[in-house]
């Protein structure tokens, strides 16, 4: 087994002002949402190509999330803004 | 003719390379009423008690918004919570998983214009079927599409929502009595559904 670097706790307000540390745009399964549907959002919203979009259509459908973008916290918040336009059902989240 | 025609009430790639489709009355009717009912359902309205706000504000998605900090009042706003309606808190959902109150600040912002674009949407459609006439017959270019793709796609997280459908659609439909009024719906479920694939079908390429 190998060791981890030590890392300090840091508190939580901390988190704010690390720059490099991405949010990201998750997308959740839900029974309702057709596969291609989904599929044609990541493509006409992000630009995805087709391959890839289709893969992380299956992703949230197989594994129930996908993580669909990264980013600031403001460019995922317009994110998940666009896919409730869509009705997809997004959230942000931190990823730490 | 010789030329591919749109059926009734599903979409096809016409020779415009638009989608296209022909609604009769009774199917343009029926989407027509159920997108009144989503504008009823989700067109933002003052909360009891208030004053309705400046239109132009609410125009501008500006209603609602905080300005305590602009003159430098500090009263904590109202946290906007998730609607308890189940429809509506599906069509629109929280921003954050674990955060009530970064879901309710991004709430404040956001809501009331996605609560205007969804009626956009299904405004929309309702003008197209209009406009469409006895005839019905519909060619969709990309602003509309997108409209009735959106305005579609809330129907059916309404309907759905509403019926409980799970996954497995089949099984779902076996488990209703021949007699449960949940069967109508369903087939109108089913039908939002194919017109939605259809429209998505006839736009990528």
């Amino acid at each position: 087994m190998s060791v981890a670097p030590v890392e300090l706790e840091k508190p939580e307000s901390d988190e704010e002002v690390l720059p490099d540390t991405p949010w990201v745009c998750i997308v959740w399964n839900d029974p309702i949402n057709l596969m291609s549907y989904v599929t044609y959002v990541f493509q006409s919203y992000f630009g995805y190509p087709k391959k890839k979009a289709e893969k992380l259509m299956m992703d949230v459908h197989n594994k129930g999330r996908a993580v669909v973008s990264s980013g600031t916290r403001e460019e995922m918040e317009r994110d998940v803004n666009a896919m409730h336009g869509f009705g997809l059902w997004a959230t942000v989240q931190h990823d730490k | 003719m010789g030329n591919r025609q749109p059926v009734n009430g599903l979409f096809a790639r016409g020779r415009s390379g638009r989608p296209e489709i022909v609604l009769d009355e009774l199917h343009g009717q029926l989407l027509a009423d159920l997108c009144r009912q989503v504008i009823e359902l989700v067109e933002p309205k003052p909360a009891p008690g208030e004053p309705a706000g400046d239109p132009l504000a609410r125009e501008l998605g500006l209603d609602g918004l905080d300005w305590g900090g602009l003159d430098g009042g500090d009263a904590k706003p109202e946290p906007m919570n998730a609607p308890d309606d189940p429809v509506l808190a599906r069509l629109l959902p929280d921003a954050y998983r674990d955060d009530p109150e970064a879901s309710s600040e991004f709430r404040r912002y956001t809501e009331n214009d996605l609560r205007l674009r969804k009626c956009d949407n299904a405004r929309m459609v309702r003008g197209d079927i209009a406009a469409a006439g006895t005839e019905g017959h519909m060619v969709l270019d990309e602003q509309h599409a997108q409209a009735w793709l959106g305005a579609l796609n809330d129907l059916r997280l309404a309907l759905g929502t509403n019926l409980g459908v799970s996954e497995d659609i089949d099984a779902y439909a076996e488990s209703l009595d021949p007699d449960d009024p949940r069967l109508a719906m369903l087939a109108v479920y089913h039908w939002l559904g194919a017109l939605q694939e259809t429209l998505v079908e006839s736009l990528m390429r």
